[in-house]
């Protein structure tokens, strides 16, 4: 079967056939990693230490930061945690008194398109 | 040789080449507002039982033909409608049609709450209480589960863990097993590099387009070659509704909670201690060899995530007698998504599974 393929997309083909397996494994040496490692390290930083900045910032002016609300979310879904931890521990008991898994958790939902 | 091109076909090619433009147009504003994006996970499902965020659907049929029952599991980091996309091309459908009780366990959206879960959460907590539910729901006394990339690395370790009649059937799929020859985060996360902590964002998880990034440095031209491809087909009704499906799959990824994909990082990527079968689950060692049902490995051979190399050694490393490899020409996804997956996968994993089921 004759090629359909256009022109420009011929040239595409050859050129990312030619270019693809050198940039592959390209990123898969070492020394990419170091950089990509490097890279993200810097990214981190420069990202905390905008945050530090804000944070001063609305501090001053008596404002929460996204850290405020970072370690409110993290008490709201550590006490979560533990109300699901409880509720599991129940299960466990029913789990050792009725010597099988209960299968009180069973909500029958339709989904239909 | 140059061909010359009588009037009345380059007035033909002129027209087809304005027509195509048209819809290139169209679709290409369809594209950009994701306006006319197909339904995905539409085929009619009962919620049969949940426990935090993961769910266990059952899809509905009258059709159910074969026991046991046919659970599937989805990785992590991607969204569970991957198995039902689109009506015309939804594995879930051909399961169906193939006369199978199948129930998919969809795992939610980790947020701060799930930051914690780590592999014993997955496959010592939910797995288990999934297959008992699956058993009481459809009246049985196991299943057979599908694990399909991190998902088969999840249905593993269960398995080996919880070895035991209640599974009487495995199959996985795109499943990087030997994590030294696979592909995803090439040596960004070796020892002495990036540890898995500092991936996480304030909920504690690794957020998506982390992930995402990390599969993109496998085939780091793949997404510009897929934008050409799009260009290039931007006409064709049939192939854009494909496109832009898969497209906004490829991009609704999800987070990986923090604790399992730092264990995951140590355990399985730098220690690679299941292909290794030092693999510990809750302080307790388990091993691949106490897989004894019958076992399918399903490999994409052109899979650059999950490649030959890394899910090969899978199909004799457990300790089934009746271990099976198929070896498929295409690549992660289009193992199970498109048309060459429903002519060639789908129906030789039906016919796997019906072979090892009970016909009613």
């Amino acid at each position: 079967m004759a090629d359909q393929r256009p022109l420009w997309k011929k040239a595409f083909d050859s050129v990312e056939r030619a270019v693809a397996p050198g940039l592959e494994s390209a990123v898969r040496s070492e020394g990419f990693a170091d950089v990509a490692t490097v890279a993200m390290r810097i990214r981190s930083e420069v990202t905390r230490s905008a945050e530090r900045s804000m944070r001063r910032a609305l501090h001053f002016w008596n404002m929460p930061a996204g850290s405020d609300i970072k370690r409110l979310s993290e008490q709201v879904a550590s006490v979560e945690r533990r109300v699901r931890d409880l509720a599991k521990r129940f299960d466990e008991l029913a789990e050792e008194i009725h010597g099988q898994r209960p299968q009180h958790q069973r909500p029958r939902r339709s989904h239909t398109a | 040789m140059v061909s010359v091109l009588s009037t009345s076909d380059l007035a033909d090619r002129i027209r087809r080449d304005i027509g195509r433009s048209v819809l290139r147009a169209k679709n290409g504003i369809k594209f950009v507002t994701g306006i006319g994006r197909p339904d995905v996970g539409a085929t009619p499902k009962d919620t049969v039982w949940t426990r935090d965020k993961v769910q266990l659907w059952r899809y509905q049929s009258e059709n159910r033909r074969y026991r046991p029952p046919l659970l599937l599991i989805m990785s992590l980091v991607s969204r569970s409608y991957i198995f039902d996309l689109r009506p015309g091309s939804s594995m879930v459908e051909d399961f169906l049609a193939g006369g199978l009780d199948v129930f998919l366990l969809d795992w939610g959206i980790p947020d701060e709450l799930d930051a914690r879960n780590t592999l014993e959460t997955y496959c010592d907590e939910y797995m288990p209480r999934a297959v008992d539910a699956v058993c009481a729901e459809a009246g049985v006394d196991g299943v057979t589960i599908l694990g399909y990339c991190f998902g088969g690395i999840l249905s593993l370790i269960y398995a080996a863990g919880h070895p035991g009649p209640q599974l009487r059937n495995l199959i996985s799929a795109a499943t990087p097993f030997d994590s030294s020859k696979a592909q995803a985060f090439p040596g960004v996360l070796n020892p002495g590099r990036l540890e898995p902590e500092e991936l996480f964002d304030e909920t504690g998880n690794v957020p998506p387009d982390v992930i995402a990034n990390g599969f993109q440095l496998a085939r780091p031209t793949a997404q510009i070659t897929s934008y050409v491809n799009l260009w290039e087909n931007l006409w064709n009704d049939e192939f854009f509704e494909g496109y832009q499906v898969m497209d906004h799959w490829a991009r609704d990824q999800i987070p990986f909670a923090g604790a399992c994909f730092a264990q995951t990082t140590r355990m399985l990527s730098r220690e690679n201690r299941l292909a290794k079968n030092t693999m510990r689950l809750g302080g307790r060692p388990i091993s691949l060899k106490d897989i004894t049902c019958p076992f399918l490995n399903v490999i994409a051979e052109r899979d650059h995530l999950a490649p030959v190399e890394a899910a090969s050694p899978l199909t004799t490393a457990v300790g089934s007698k009746d271990s099976t490899e198929i070896r498929i020409d295409a690549g992660h996804v289009g193992l199970f998504v498109g048309r060459s997956s429903r002519k060639i996968t789908l129906p030789k994993v039906i016919d796997w599974i019906q072979r090892r089921s009970d016909e009613l």
